[in-house]
């Protein structure tokens, strides 16, 4: 009996090692346990190149294998008729073994000991179903972590929910708390890429209790970072330190002053499972969803497909808000104020910006730096100066002393951040939206601005 | 008729204990094409006489080994301790096929019952042990080999080596 490659994925997690057997030129057969055999699409499957031993050696001599593989669950068995192709020593599908090898690695007490050399890809001429006693399988479930989830009918529901959001910020959180109560997915981000500076900044938490808004990841560090570096979906089912947050930023930390460090990032301090997807625009990195779990497999291949699904759905969305057209005055709501709200007294809030990194602290507090501070900085600037207080997104982009760029300046994105973090440290200052790519800057104090050069 | 060795003279006490504690066992053959063949043995036994391994399969889930085997083709097996990663692989080229005596019954009743044991400690429970070692007894058959090389094929930097048992007992990785 053959099966289809993709409805055996679940042997394919690595939770019972494949077995492969080989030959060489003069006969003799070879059998050894190989790490991962890993699905990468319908007809093709993946080996673990780890060491150089005699499977590689007789791969190359005669690219006739057979693998044998086994349901943890149900202890179905199947042998797997492969053909070798070829070896791939970098790029996504290597990044991707990579890190799924250094969490079966530290699972299995092989740190230091599995490390992937390359990634040989082999044609998947048959599946054939031994025949055996099978189990049954767990039935779906939405809201545990280790049933498999109704997909079908979470992406409905929330493509739906996502369809309903008219910008930006509503459209992250609704996406986060629908992964939250449709999926069971409790813990969850959204970051933004900064693909010219190569690092992406949080905009959007779900399950945290530091949201962890305007934290930073380089690319390259860590699940999320190498996802955004190579644009593959990155998925971990045990703990594995050289992917944590910790071990995989700090070193990027030291070498970039630009980078966010006074933010922590909000994830789980030893997280389980681990699963970061790229959210593209054509070939554009326009964001990174994260979702993590303090479980052992907590993320299947059908959990990465679902959400591989849900990136798309997110990207298309985030065009979508982005070109609506601005709300019109009167769609406004409320009418522009052109001059300064009565500002209520009190105590005056320091408001300190360095140019050098462009970070503001209130009342030595720190806020936030980079362009969501010179934003702020500019606004508090020209309400003093003007006495303004509602402004809108389009003048931000003229705005030539912001210089921001004239395409795809993420203007938006940065204001949720600034929204939010003020939010999150002060009660004297607030930014409100009055409109699509319309706001007020609320005062509720009055301010003194300090500039330091230095 | 030439006399075999005996398998004290190729494995220490130690890997001959080892390979019969009820652990991991694949087992691979091939065809005319050099298309290798592969499945999975549920027990391995020392032949009475002591110079053979004998190996206990499914038939029904071992067809085309078995049909390389009666043809003559050589014979690989590897055994794996799941817990320790610990592994040897043994190769032979006189396999045969035969049915199961008494020995290699209770061999099968000593193994279900130690790997169990062993994949328990992984988190797999006894419901999967019983569904891996389930076969209708008819559809049991025992693949009989003489051992000409054993490897050490544990992961990590002495993989691969050829092992000679020195005088003491002790096995050690050869070149």
């Amino acid at each position: 009996m053959t099966s289809a490659l993709s409805t055996i994925r679940h042997c394919l997690e690595g939770a019972i090692p494949g077995i492969i057997a080989t030959c060489d030129r003069e006969g003799f057969p070879n059998v050894s346990y190989v790490s991962q055999v890993h699905y990468v699409d319908a007809d093709q499957v993946a080996l673990s190149f780890q060491f150089f031993n005699k499977t590689r050696r007789n791969m190359l001599q005669n690219p006739q294998m057979t693998a044998y593989v086994m349901d943890p669950v149900t202890t179905a068995r199947y042998r797997l008729a492969l053909l070798y192709l070829r070896t791939e020593t970098e790029g996504p599908l290597f990044q991707n073994m990579k890190a799924k090898l250094a969490g079966i690695a530290s699972h299995t007490g092989m740190s230091g000991v599995f490390e992937l050399k390359g990634a040989d890809i082999c044609r998947v001429l048959e599946v054939e179903a031994v025949p055996g006693a099978i189990g049954a399988l767990p039935a779906r479930n939405n809201t545990r972590n280790n049933a498999p989830r109704n997909w079908l009918s979470v992406l409905r529901s929330l493509g739906e929910r996502m369809a309903r959001q008219l910008d930006l910020a509503a459209l992250f959180e609704e996406t986060l708390a629908g992964l939250g109560e449709e999926a069971g997915i409790s813990h969850s981000m959204i970051l933004m890429a900064d693909s010219p500076h190569a690092k992406l900044y949080t905009v959007a938490t779900q399950g945290y209790a530091q949201s962890g808004v305007g934290s930073e990841i380089p690319f390259g560090a860590g699940v999320i970072g190498v996802a955004a570096q190579y644009c593959v979906p990155i998925r971990i089912n045990h703990h594995a330190a050289e992917y944590g947050y910790g071990q995989a930023v700090r070193a990027a930390f030291r070498g970039d002053a630009q980078l966010e460090t006074a933010i922590p990032f909000p994830g789980l301090p030893q997280p389980h499972s681990q699963l970061a997807l790229p959210v593209l625009q054509g070939s554009d990195l326009l964001a990174v969803i994260y979702v993590e779990s303090d479980q052992d497999m907590g993320f299947t291949y059908d959990d990465e497909d679902a959400l591989a699904v849900l990136a798309r759905l997110l990207a298309d969305a985030i065009a979508r808000v982005q070109w609506l057209p601005d709300a019109t005055d009167r769609e406004a709501g409320e009418p522009p104020v052109r001059s300064a709200l009565p500002v209520a007294g009190g105590r005056p809030l320091q408001v300190r910006f360095f140019a050098a990194n462009q970070s503001v602290f209130l009342d030595e507090e720190y806020l936030i730096k980079g362009v969501a501070g010179a934003i702020l900085w500019r606004l508090l600037a020209r309400h003093a100066a003007e006495q303004r207080v509602d402004f809108s997104n389009r003048e931000l982009r003229l705005d030539p002393q912001l210089k921001l760029p004239e395409v795809d300046d993420n203007l938006e994105a940065r204001l949720i951040l600034l929204r939010r973090r003020l939010v999150e440290k002060t009660n004297a200052l607030a930014i409100v939206k009055t409109g699509r790519g319309r706001f007020r800057l609320q005062l509720n104090r009055p301010v003194q601005l300090i500039e330091q050069s230095t | 008729m030439e006399c075999a060795p005996g398998l004290d003279k190729l494995l220490s006490a130690d890997n001959l204990a080892f390979i019969q504690k009820g652990i991991s066992i694949s087992v691979a053959s091939r065809d005319r094409r050099l298309v290798p063949s592969l499945s999975r043995a549920l027990a391995c036994v020392r032949s009475e006489d002591s110079t053979q391994l004998r190996l206990v399969l499914v038939a029904s889930q071992s067809q085309d080994l078995l049909r390389d085997i009666n043809a003559g083709s050589a014979v690989a097996v590897g055994f794996t301790e799941p817990s320790t990663h610990r592994t040897l692989q043994i190769k032979g080229r006189d396999a045969r096929v035969e049915p199961l005596s008494n020995l290699d019954r209770e061999a099968l009743a000593r193994s279900k019952k130690a790997f169990g044991h062993e994949i328990g400690q992984l988190g797999f429970d006894d419901a999967f042990n019983q569904r891996f070692f389930h076969a209708e007894p008819h559809d049991l058959v025992v693949i009989a080999f003489t051992p000409e090389v054993v490897y050490q094929q544990t992961p990590g930097p002495g993989a691969g080596g050829v092992l000679k048992p020195d005088p003491s007992g002790q096995a050690e990785p050869g070149l």
